[in-house]
C-alpha cells in the first residue's frame, strides 16, 4: 500500500507571536518550530495503516529549508522517506499554490490514500485538504475522527452536529484528519538516529512543474485587538458580590 | 500584618497586577489537596524573575514576613499552607521552559512549569522527565517534596533529576548549587539538600533537570489475586527476579469496586497489580511477558490481562490514572487523610496486611507504588467529627509507627508538612537535631515557610 502524508511546519501552539513593525508578517527569531499538530493525526493513521496492511509511508512538505526538520520528525515516528518542496518562490505562496504543488508532487509518487490535516494551526484556511482531492481529481473525506481500511475502499466517520456521518469511498482518496482520529506516537530516540538516514529527495517549483503565483494576497498582519481590562467586583460579602456578578452578567455582559 | 504601606512597596516591586490581598485569592492561597485547615495569607504575589523574588524575600525579610512558595497547590500534607500567614509566592508566571539541551539531556526550567506541560515539549525531542506524581505539579512543587510516582520504581524520584538549582536565600542571596556534568564529586551536594525541602530553606527559582530517552515499546500487565498477600508477594518474586518494570502498581479489591462503581468499569474485584514494562523490541517484550505471566500464576493469579504497544498500555493503565478521583467522587462531602509510608521490598506484604487490619472499621481504600515498596492507606472520613478523626489520625499513627519499626518512613513522596511533623522525632531522632540546625544557620528569623517539619 502507498501513503502520503502531508506536513507542514507551524509556530509551537506555546510561541509567543510578535507580528512584524511594518506588517508585513511576524518575527520568526525566536519561534519553535512544529508539525502542525493535525498533521500528526495524519502521519499517525498512515502508519497504523502500514503496521496492519504493510506498504510505506511517505512525508510531502511544501515549506522553506527548516521545513525538513518537521519532515525529519515524521521519519523518526516511523515514516519511510520524504519529498520536501522547498523554493523561495513559494514563500508567498497561498492554499491554492500549496495545494497545486503537493499534487503535482504526489501525481508523480505511486498514491492509494493521502492524508492531510484538516486545517494547519498557523493561517487557520482549512483548505488545502480539500483543493488536494480537487487538483488530483480524487474523493475527499474530510475532518476524519475515525477511519477504517477495506482493501479498496475506506469508510470514515465524520461528526457533524449533533451526529455522526459515515462515508465510504473507494480508494485512492484524500482524507483530513481531525482531532479524536488517534493518540500520535512520538518520535522515540532510536527512531530519530534512524531518521538521519532514511532519504528526502528535495524539490524545487521548477522540478515539480507548477505556477507560484499566489490568487490570495496578505494585505498586512496585524495583532488581535487588545482586551478591554476586565472588571473587578469589590467587596467582602460574597453573596453580594454574586448579586452583583448576576446583575453585570446581566445588564453590560448580556450574557445572560 | 500588611499594611497598605506594604502593599504599595509590593507593588512598586513587582507591578499592580501581581500584587494581591483580595480574598478569593487568598482563599485559593490557604489550602492544598490535604484534609489540612486552611490557613490564610495576607498577600499573593506572582514574581517573574529571580530578580523580583530575590527582592520580595529581601523586603519579607526586613518586615519579618513569612514567605511560602506555592506552585499548584497540589500537595497532600498541607505542605504549602501558610500557617502563619504572611506572603505567598505563587510560581505560575513563572513557567517557562528556557532552555532544551536534547544532546546532553537536559533542560533549564523556571519552577513554575508544570510537569506534564514540559513533558509534552520533550517528546518531540524523544526525551522525559521521568518523576510522574499524576496531579497536575509543578516542577518547583515536586521539588520541594521530592515527588515521585508510578515510575518511580524504574527511574527514582525527582531528586535523582535535580543537577543545578538557582536558590533565592532568605535575605535575599541568590546562589546557584550544581552543575551540568553528569556526575560530581564536588563538595556537599546542596542542590540533594534543597530538594525536599519544602520551601523552608530556600525559594527555587530555576533548575537544570537531568531527562531520559522515552521508551520504544511498552507492554503491559494486569493481574488480579485472591488475597492481599498473594499480590504483594509476587510484586517481591517479581523484583527479586530481575525484571526491571517501569511501574508496578497495587490496588486493593474496594479500589478496583470504586473505579467500576465511578466510572462504569466490570473489571474483577480484586486484589490488583498492574505492571509496566519497556523495552526495544516487541519480541523481546514478549518474552518479558511469558516470564510474568509464569511468576503471577504460580503465585495464585485468577486472572490477567496484558498487551504490547502504546494503546494496550493505555488500555490497561487508564483506571490507575484516576484512582483519587474515582474514590474522591464515592464519598462525596469527606475529606482525605493519605497515609504514604514506604517499607523495605521484603517488608511490604507485612505492612500492607497490617494496614489493612489496622483500618479495617474505617472507610479505607489501600494502594501504592508496590514496586518502591510504597503504600498509601488512603481514608475518607469527615475532620469535623473529633471523635472520629481521632479514629483516623490513630489509625495513621500505628501504621506510621510499623513502617518505623521496619526501618521505613513515614513519608515515601508526599512530604511532611503539617501532618507528618509529629513522626519526625521518632523517624530522624538525633538527626533532627542538626535538621532543626540547619534550618537555624539558613533561616534564623523562621520566615520560610514556617510551621513545617518541626513541632
Ligand atoms: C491526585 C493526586 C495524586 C498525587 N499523586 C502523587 C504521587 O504519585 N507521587 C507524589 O510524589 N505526589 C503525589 N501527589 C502530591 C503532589 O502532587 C506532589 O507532592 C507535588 O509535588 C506537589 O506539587 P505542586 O506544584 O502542587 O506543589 P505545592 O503543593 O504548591 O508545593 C509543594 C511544596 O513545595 C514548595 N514549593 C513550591 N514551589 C517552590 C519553589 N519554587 N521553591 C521552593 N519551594 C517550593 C511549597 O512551599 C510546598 O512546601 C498527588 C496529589 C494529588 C492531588
Ligand atoms: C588505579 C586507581 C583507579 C581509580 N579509579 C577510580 C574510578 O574509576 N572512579 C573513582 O571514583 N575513583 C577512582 N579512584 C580513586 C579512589 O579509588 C576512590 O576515590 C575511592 O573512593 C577511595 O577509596 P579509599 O577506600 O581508598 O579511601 P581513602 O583514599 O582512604 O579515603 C577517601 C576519603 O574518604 C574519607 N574516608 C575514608 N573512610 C571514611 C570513613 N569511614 N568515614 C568518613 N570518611 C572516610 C577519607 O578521609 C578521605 O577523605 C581510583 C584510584 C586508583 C588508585
Amino acid at each position: 500500500m502507498n501513503i502520503i502524508a502531508c506536513v507542514k511546519q507551524v509556530p509551537d501552539t506555546e510561541a509567543q507571536i510578535k507580528v512584524k513593525a511594518d506588517g508585513s508578517g511576524i518575527e520568526e527569531g525566536q519561534i519553535k518550530w512544529v508539525m502542525n499538530p493535525y498533521d500528526e493525526f495524519g502521519v499517525e493513521e498512515a502508519l497504523k495503516l502500514k503496521e496492519k496492511n504493510g506498504g510505506d509511508v511517505t512525508i510531502v512538505c511544501v515549506g522553506p529549508a527548516r521545513a525538513m526538520e518537521t519532515i525529519r520528525t515524521a521519519l523518526a515516528m516511523g515514516a519511510d522517506k520524504g519529498v520536501h518542496i522547498c523554493d523561495p518562490a513559494f514563500d508567498n505562496a497561498d492554499a491554492f499554490v500549496v495545494a497545486n504543488a503537493l499534487a503535482a508532487a504526489i501525481k508523480a509518487l505511486p498514491h492509494d490514500i493521502i492524508f492531510c490535516g484538516q486545517r494547519a494551526i498557523d493561517d487557520d484556511s482549512g483548505q488545502v485538504g480539500a483543493m488536494l482531492a480537487e487538483a488530483l481529481n480524487l474523493p475527499q473525506l474530510t475532518l476524519v475522527t475515525k477511519l477504517e481500511f477495506a482493501g479498496s475502499s475506506v469508510k470514515v466517520i465524520r461528526p457533524i452536529e449533533g451526529a455522526q456521518l459515515s462515508i465510504e469511498t473507494a480508494l485512492p482518496a484524500v482524507v483530513t484528519c481531525q482531532k479524536g482520529l488517534n493518540e500520535p506516537r512520538y518520535a522515540s530516540l532510536p527512531g530519530i538516529m534512524k531518521a538521519k538516514k532514511k532519504p528526502v529527495d528535495v524539490k524545487n517549483a521548477a522540478a515539480i512543474g507548477v505556477a507560484t503565483d499566489a490568487k490570495a494576497r496578505v494585505a498586512k498582519t496585524v495583532p488581535p485587538p487588545a482586551r478591554p481590562p476586565g472588571k473587578i467586583i469589590c467587596g467582602d460579602e460574597p453573596a453580594q458580590k454574586a448579586a452583583e456578578l448576576g446583575k453585570l452578567l446581566r445588564e453590560e455582559a448580556k450574557a445572560i | 500584618m500588611t499594611t497598605e504601606a506594604d502593599l504599595s512597596e509590593l507593588k512598586a516591586i513587582l507591578d499592580e497586577r501581581r500584587v494581591s490581598a483580595g480574598q478569593s485569592v487568598r482563599h485559593l492561597h490557604s489550602r492544598d489537596e490535604s484534609f489540612h485547615s486552611p490557613s490564610l495569607p495576607e498577600v499573593v504575589v506572582w514574581p517573574r524573575s529571580t530578580e523580583e523574588v530575590s527582592r520580595l524575600v529581601r523586603w519579607a525579610c526586613r518586615k519579618k514576613v513569612p514567605v511560602t512558595a506555592w506552585g499548584a497547590g497540589t500537595s497532600l500534607e498541607g505542605n504549602p499552607i501558610p500557617v502563619r500567614g504572611g506572603m505567598v509566592m505563587d510560581f505560575s508566571e513563572m513557567n517557562r521552559v528556557l532552555a532544551l539541551l536534547a544532546e546532553d539531556f537536559q533542560a533549564d526550567v523556571q519552577p513554575g512549569v508544570v510537569y506534564k506541560e514540559l513533558n509534552r515539549q520533550l517528546a518531540r525531542e524523544g526525551l522525559f522527565f521521568p518523576p510522574d506524581p499524576g496531579a497536575a505539579a509543578t516542577i518547583g512543587g515536586m521539588i520541594g517534596n521530592n515527588a515521585s510516582g508510578i515510575r518511580s520504581v524504574r527511574y527514582g524520584a525527582t531528586k535523582d533529576y535535580v543537577m543545578r538549582l538557582t536558590v533565592v536565600l532568605p535575605g535575599g542571596d541568590v546562589i546557584h548549587a550544581g552543575n551540568r556534568a553528569r556526575k560530581s564529586s564536588s563538595g556537599y551536594n546542596l542542590a540533594a539538600l534543597f530538594t525536599g525541602s519544602e520551601g523552608t530553606l530556600g525559594i527555587i527559582t530555576e533548575a537544570t533537570l537531568k531527562l531520559a530517552g522515552l521508551p520504544v515499546n511498552f507492554m503491559a500487565v494486569r493481574a488480579t489475586f485472591p488475597a492481599v498477600r498473594r499480590a504483594t508477594d509476587t510484586v517481591y518474586a517479581i523484583m527479586r527476579a530481575g525484571l526491571s518494570p517501569v511501574a508496578m502498581e497495587f490496588l486493593d479489591a474496594n479500589v478496583v469496586h470504586a473505579l467500576n462503581a465511578d466510572r462504569g468499569l466490570t473489571l474483577e474485584e480484586n486484589p490488583t497489580l498492574l505492571m509496566e514494562f519497556s523495552g526495544y523490541s516487541e519480541q523481546g517484550l514478549s518474552e518479558e511477558m511469558s516470564f510474568v505471566e509464569e511468576i503471577c500464576f504460580a503465585k495464585g493469579a485468577l486472572s490477567l490481562d496484558r498487551g504490547i504497544g502504546a494503546e494496550e498500555r493505555a488500555r490497561l493503565w487508564e483506571i490507575r490514572h484516576q484512582t483519587y478521583e474515582s474514590v474522591k467522587r464515592c464519598h462525596i462531602g469527606l475529606s482525605p487523610l493519605i497515609m504514604d509510608v514506604a517499607v523495605p521490598l521484603s517488608r511490604y506484604g507485612e505492612m500492607v496486611e497490617f494496614s489493612k487490619q489496622e483500618v479495617r472499621d474505617l472507610t479505607a481504600y489501600l494502594f501504592g507504588h508496590a514496586g518502591d515498596g510504597n503504600i498509601h492507606v488512603h481514608v475518607m472520613d469527615n475532620p469535623q467529627d473529633p471523635k472520629r478523626w481521632a479514629r483516623v489520625e490513630e489509625a495513621s499513627r500505628s501504621i506510621v509507627m510499623k513502617a518505623l519499626e521496619f526501618e521505613g518512613t513515614c513519608t515515601g513522596e508526599h512530604g511532611v508538612g503539617i501532618g507528618k511533623s509529629r513522626f519526625m522525632e521518632r523517624e530522624h531522632g538525633a538527626s533532627l537535631i542538626l535538621m532543626k540546625r540547619l534550618k537555624g544557620l539558613l533561616d534564623p528569623e523562621n520566615l520560610l515557610n514556617p510551621g513545617k517539619f518541626f513541632l
